[in-house]
């Protein structure tokens, strides 16, 4: 019985401190998981929503996800997954969501022209672009995050660019 | 230095992006002892209920012994809040209310109809391994509160149809529900529901009709295609319905022994087969498209070249059939000659 006892208490010490960790995550890494996603989507809703189900799936997993090691590339690889989720784009049509939910109106304008001229590139090209260019990721590293080779993110970083000099 | 249009909007983009804020933490993924010493913050959850006592409802979760007044549905004495979520909602002078748990149990005796029409998606069902007991989750408002006027009331109902189950969650309506201010709107926050079912009888079938919409299976449906062909040293490694697709899909994942699968849709190295029932599959794919043919049924190729994914869909005997693969494993060739290798249940 005690054995029993002792074991509850370091499941649930366990289960508070993965709680702790994962609270430190959403703190720290929301911001970043919701650029990716942004870049991915280029859908502001919608990137609000990726970022929403990718710390879903952190807190499902913050018992076996190795809190030792950095976060970030666990939660862009799973945003990366969600945002590629074709079922999860058709219910987020079904549900028939708000397109600009959390934009203020000064900025909505700002946001409608660049999101124009991003519209112009593919997911990858536009991810490719965002994480080299203004994140500041290697193309390998890149590479990791979007399941491609570093060739392929340079290749698709320097489309997108030449894509962007003649966007309206 | 100059600028180049490429640049200015890069920058436009990172300005504008750095500027989005988290608008919430859903309810389920907070902390529940973030304070110094959870004794603290279950201490005020104590002290609530003893101030809520005698304002609870007849049917609250916490009156076991009463009748459930917001959900006819038979409600379980073993109900009970699994959460300590120190929320509580004050109403009238100072008092406080307990918001009805995220987590319950319901049966085995339902009501002959759901407590109204109005309908919440289930995402989820899970059967029991005795078939008695049916989990189900879904995502709502926040718990139901009186005051609350952004709270909801749900409550669940199961009926059987022949050796099918139809399960729903449904609204139910409040008028003495407080009402919020003008001009102001409730926080888009999304609460994750889990309310076990008990059944009557052991269910011994496999599909659950979500009466909102959907079919959730608990079992593998019957009728499945088979697939004749595969990459060598590839396998069956994952089968499931696949949660909100419309018409109700199963998803079988192929992929090579050994290799981690955690769910269809992810990429390259694995092969995702869908299946509708009486349906096409209706599935969103890559933007080239080619019309083709498998064993004489016209089928629709879309093609992906940022992600090098393949998508074919076609009706095998009535049931609408998807195979997807990737490029980076398979020819266009191999791929559909493994497409023409599915055939009808036998």
């Amino acid at each position: 019985l005690v054995d029993v006892f002792r074991s509850v208490s370091f499941e649930q010490a366990a289960t508070v401190s993965a709680e702790t960790a994962f609270d430190r995550a959403f703190e720290a890494h929301w911001n970043d998981v919701f650029r990716f996603a942004l870049a991915w989507t280029n859908d502001w809703g919608a990137a609000e929503d990726v970022v929403q189900e990718t710390f879903v799936r952190l807190w499902r997993h913050r018992k076996v996800v190795d809190w030792s090691t950095e976060i970030r590339p666990w939660l862009i690889v799973a945003a990366r997954r969600v945002a590629t989720d074709r079922f999860r784009a058709l219910r987020r049509r079904l549900r028939g969501a708000s397109p600009l939910p959390s934009l203020t109106e000064d900025t909505v304008d700002r946001w409608i022209d660049t999101r124009r001229a991003m519209a112009h590139l593919s997911p990858l090209e536009r991810t490719a672009l965002i994480l080299t260019a203004v994140e500041g990721y290697g193309s390998a590293e890149a590479g990791a995050l979007l399941g491609t080779s570093p060739g392929a993110v340079r290749s698709a970083a320097s489309r997108a660019r030449a894509k962007l000099l003649v966007a309206q | 230095m100059t600028t180049d249009r490429a640049d200015e909007i890069l920058a436009a983009w990172d300005e504008l992006a750095r500027s989005a804020r988290a608008r919430h933490k859903p309810a389920r993924m907070r902390s529940k002892f973030q304070l110094p010493g959870g004794a603290l913050v279950l201490g005020s959850i104590v002290l609530a209920l003893a101030l809520a006592q005698p304002l609870l409802r007849p049917g609250s979760p916490l009156t076991p012994a009463s009748p459930a007044s917001s959900s006819p549905v038979g409600q379980s004495g073993s109900a009970g809040p699994t959460e300590a979520e120190p929320s509580t909602t004050p109403t009238g002078a100072g008092a406080l209310e307990t918001p009805k748990p995220y987590e319950a149990t319901f049966g085995p005796v339902f009501a002959a109809a759901p407590a109204s029409q109005q309908f919440v998606r289930v995402d989820d069902a899970v059967l029991s391994d005795d078939s008695l007991m049916l989990t189900i989750t879904f995502v709502g408002g926040a718990g139901y509160t009186r005051a609350g006027f952004c709270s909801s009331d749900y409550a669940p109902w199961v009926g059987a149809t022949g050796d099918e189950l139809d399960v729903a969650v449904a609204v139910v309506p409040h008028p003495d529900q407080a009402t919020g201010p003008p001009n102001v709107g409730c926080a888009d926050i999304g609460h994750g529901y889990t309310y076990h079912l008990r059944l009557a009888a052991p269910f011994a079938g496999s599909t659950v009709n979500d009466l909102a919409g959907g079919t959730l299976w608990v079992r593998e449906p019957t009728g499945l295609v088979t697939i004749g062909a595969l990459p060598r040293g590839w396998e069956l490694r994952l089968a499931e319905d696949v949660p909100g697709a419309q018409p109700p899909l199963w998803a079988r994942v192929y992929a090579p022994a050994g290799k981690a699968i955690q769910a269809p849709n992810l990429g390259p190295g694995q092969l995702d087969l869908y299946q509708a029932f009486g349906a096409p599959t209706n599935i969103g794919g890559g933007s080239q498209r080619q019309d083709v043919f498998v064993n004489d049924a016209p089928a629709v190729l879309l093609h992906d070249p940022d992600l090098g994914e393949w998508l074919l869909q076609w009706v095998v005997a009535g049931d609408g059939v998807a195979l997807v693969g990737n490029e980076a494993d398979l020819t266009l060739d191999q791929f559909l000659d493994i497409a023409r290798a599915i055939e009808p249940a036998t």
